[in-house]
């Protein structure tokens, strides 16, 4: 046969187009989407960046005393300190910046875990199937059926809070919905021929499930992460707000908030700055997690 | 043993034992394959082809069970091998191709590294050297292009492209029996050709059986040296190709063969000759031989017992008490 002939479907394939770059041409119609990634992405690098941000503060720094006011704790915002100090004069746009770095890491991370682990169960659940299957679905079911705030609550209070004990207590509650996921996924999946290719080559259970299986569930997954990033980050706030999270002086938007309540009348912009910091952020994660459940519809593998 | 006797099947039954009884897909079925041979397993849906051909891999899944039998592969018993034993037979020494091509093919991984997994598998080579192969046999199986080809998605090609792809999988490690199950089904006609002739050119290079699983008879007498023809997960006729469509003497065959149309059939007029009845419910089987209620010569011992697999002519055995006579000539 010669070269260069494409025969039966005539198409040229030199200029094929991967599925990530299809994906992420449809991501770009979605608007909102587009412009929480844009948030996100400026969120992302200004906490990556809080020390040349800072303007030379720093979050764990007393500041003795400010020019336009008597005494500097509570201070409203001013020049060099454009959104004040807090309760113990720490300049609070320093703390926002590095509150943010905890806050994102913690959701991050915990989606994470939470999805490693998720994909962990429900790839064994649905390819084994019979009692394995039961075994770790009734679990899943027992764990999504407890409360979870007061179950966190009652856990941080235990534990007391270092960021490696948050992130345990948050992950232990977020992997539930993506295993329920994973499972339904494999079920369908390993009904597929390929899968039975798979067998018919020669090849094992536990490279069937992580080579064949993993990446087809990988789309619902990847949305279903971003979307519990949100909830995570909403969480560390509950907890630190509480009092039962990220502790003093590390700052966390949580426990900014946490401080600032006291004195929500005398110094109202102290809580406006992380409250607001959180909804965005987690608006924005709402967003990119919609727009990518569109984008990664499993239609387009097709 | 027989000399060059390479899979040799008795009595295999595989049974489904599910909550409304127990389905018995594969019934006791015997099967003699030799090096180099092309045996067609025919049958109409449900009648327990693939699953017999799942059963010889050990590929059915739960509720289904071996219930009994053996299968010889090479003078030894693989139904007593373990299933480390068996992962190392498959695709090396057994392959398979399946029936739909859309859905054989893993949709995350290139063409390329689909094929090269079973060569890494069972062979010691280097990543290098497997892609020398698997470009190799891509273009053995006529895949223009290989270099490129390689480097493509599955859906990023056509259905005949994507079957012979499967095919460059399954001689990828130079099988000594290749399953071929409805390989060609979801073909369109001239594609389903030239996949049949990829087979059979590779059939001759490479020297491997082929098990040849099929409900198109035609194909069959294209195909095969041997043919069976299986009936509610028992062989009912089992013959070489040229007896089976020459002088067909089990009632099923004949009216098989019958029910086929005829592009220069003289008696245009006439409906096309179609088996009476339908096939029996699995979970209802009929007593006596299970062809009875549609069979036009069934009498009183068919509807009781069922027919042994008898040797009327050398080589000819049917499943019958009352096989036809003198029906040559049935068939063109």
């Amino acid at each position: 046969m010669a070269k260069n002939t494409y025969i039966e479907d005539g198409t040229t394939t030199s200029e094929s187009y991967g599925y990530w770059r299809k994906v992420f041409q449809r991501l770009r119609k979605h608007h909102l989407a587009m412009i929480a990634l844009v948030i996100l992405g400026l969120l992302i690098l200004a906490v990556i960046l809080a020390k040349p941000l800072s303007f030379g503060n720093d979050p764990y720094t007393y500041i003795k005393s400010v020019p336009w006011i008597a005494r500097p704790e509570l201070a409203p915002p001013g020049p060099g300190h454009p959104l004040g100090l807090d309760n113990m004069a720490r300049d609070a746009w320093s703390r926002m910046l590095y509150g943010g770095r905890v806050s994102l890491s913690v959701g991050f991370v915990c989606s994470f875990i939470g999805a490693s682990v998720g994909l962990f169960f429900g790839l064994i659940a649905g390819y084994f199937g019979g009692i394995v299957d039961m075994l770790i679905m009734r679990f899943t079911d027992f764990m999504l059926s407890i409360p979870v705030l007061p179950i966190m609550v009652v856990l941080a209070a235990v534990i007391r809070g270092s960021l490696a004990a948050i992130i345990f207590i948050i992950s232990v509650f977020s992997w539930m919905g993506v295993a329920r996921l994973v499972r339904g996924e494999v079920l369908s999946l390993k009904e597929q021929e390929f899968t039975e290719a798979a067998r018919a080559i020669g090849e094992g259970p536990a490279r069937i499930m992580f080579i064949h299986l993993l990446p087809n569930t990988m789309a619902p997954v990847i949305v279903a992460s971003t979307l519990s990033i949100a909830g995570n980050i909403i969480y560390e706030a509950t907890l630190s707000f509480l009092g039962l999270g990220i502790r003093q002086p590390t700052p966390s938007w949580g426990n900014m908030l946490n401080g600032a309540q006291t004195f929500m009348l005398t110094a109202p912009w102290l809580m406006w700055w992380p409250g607001i910091a959180i909804l965005i952020t987690t608006l924005a994660f709402n967003f990119l997690g919609d727009g990518l459940r569109d984008a990664l519809d499993p239609r387009l593998y097709r | 043993m027989e000399k060059g006797l390479l899979l040799e099947i008795k009595d295999l039954k595989t049974y489904f034992y599910t909550d409304d009884g127990i389905v018995k897909a594969v019934d006791g079925i015997n099967l003699k394959l030799h090096k180099g041979e092309v045996l067609g397993l025919v049958g109409e849906s449900g009648c327990g082809k693939s699953v017999a051909s799942l059963s010889i891999l050990r590929l059915v899944d739960q509720p289904g069970k071996n219930a009994g039998g053996e299968i010889i592969f090479k003078g030894e018993d693989l139904l007593k091998k373990s299933e480390e034993e068996m992962r190392k037979i498959r695709g090396s020494e057994i392959a398979m191709i399946f029936q739909e091509p859309m859905t054989a093919l893993n949709p995350v991984y290139t063409i390329g590294n689909q094929v090269m997994e079973a060569i890494l598998i069972h062979q010691d080579v280097n990543e290098e050297e497997a892609k020398k192969k698997t470009v190799e046999m891509l273009e053995l199986v006529g895949i223009p292009d290989p270099e490129k080809r390689f480097n493509e998605y599955p859906h990023e090609m056509s259905g005949g492209m994507r079957q012979r792809a499967m095919i460059a999988m399954a001689m990828s490690c130079n099988p000594d029996l290749l399953i071929s199950d409805e390989a060609t089904t979801a073909l369109d006609v001239t594609i389903q050709a030239q996949i049949l002739e990829l087979m059979k050119d590779l059939q001759k290079k490479i020297d491997t059986a082929i098990l040849f699983i099929t409900h198109d008879l035609a194909l069959v007498a294209e195909m095969a040296d041997v043919v069976a023809v299986s009936y509610m997960g028992k062989i009912v006729e089992y013959s070489s190709v040229k007896d089976v469509f020459k002088d067909p003497r089990h009632p099923y065959t004949y009216g098989l063969l019958k029910s086929i149309p005829s592009l220069i059939s003289k008696k245009t007029k006439q409906p096309l000759p179609a088996i009476e009845g339908m096939i029996p419910s699995p979970y209802n089987m009929p007593k006596g031989c299970y062809f009875h209620p549609r069979c036009p010569f069934a009498t009183d011992e068919c509807r009781k017992n069922m027919p042994e697999l008898k040797e009327i002519e050398p080589g000819h055995l049917v499943r019958c008490f009352h096989p036809i006579e003198n029906t040559k000539g049935v068939s063109k």
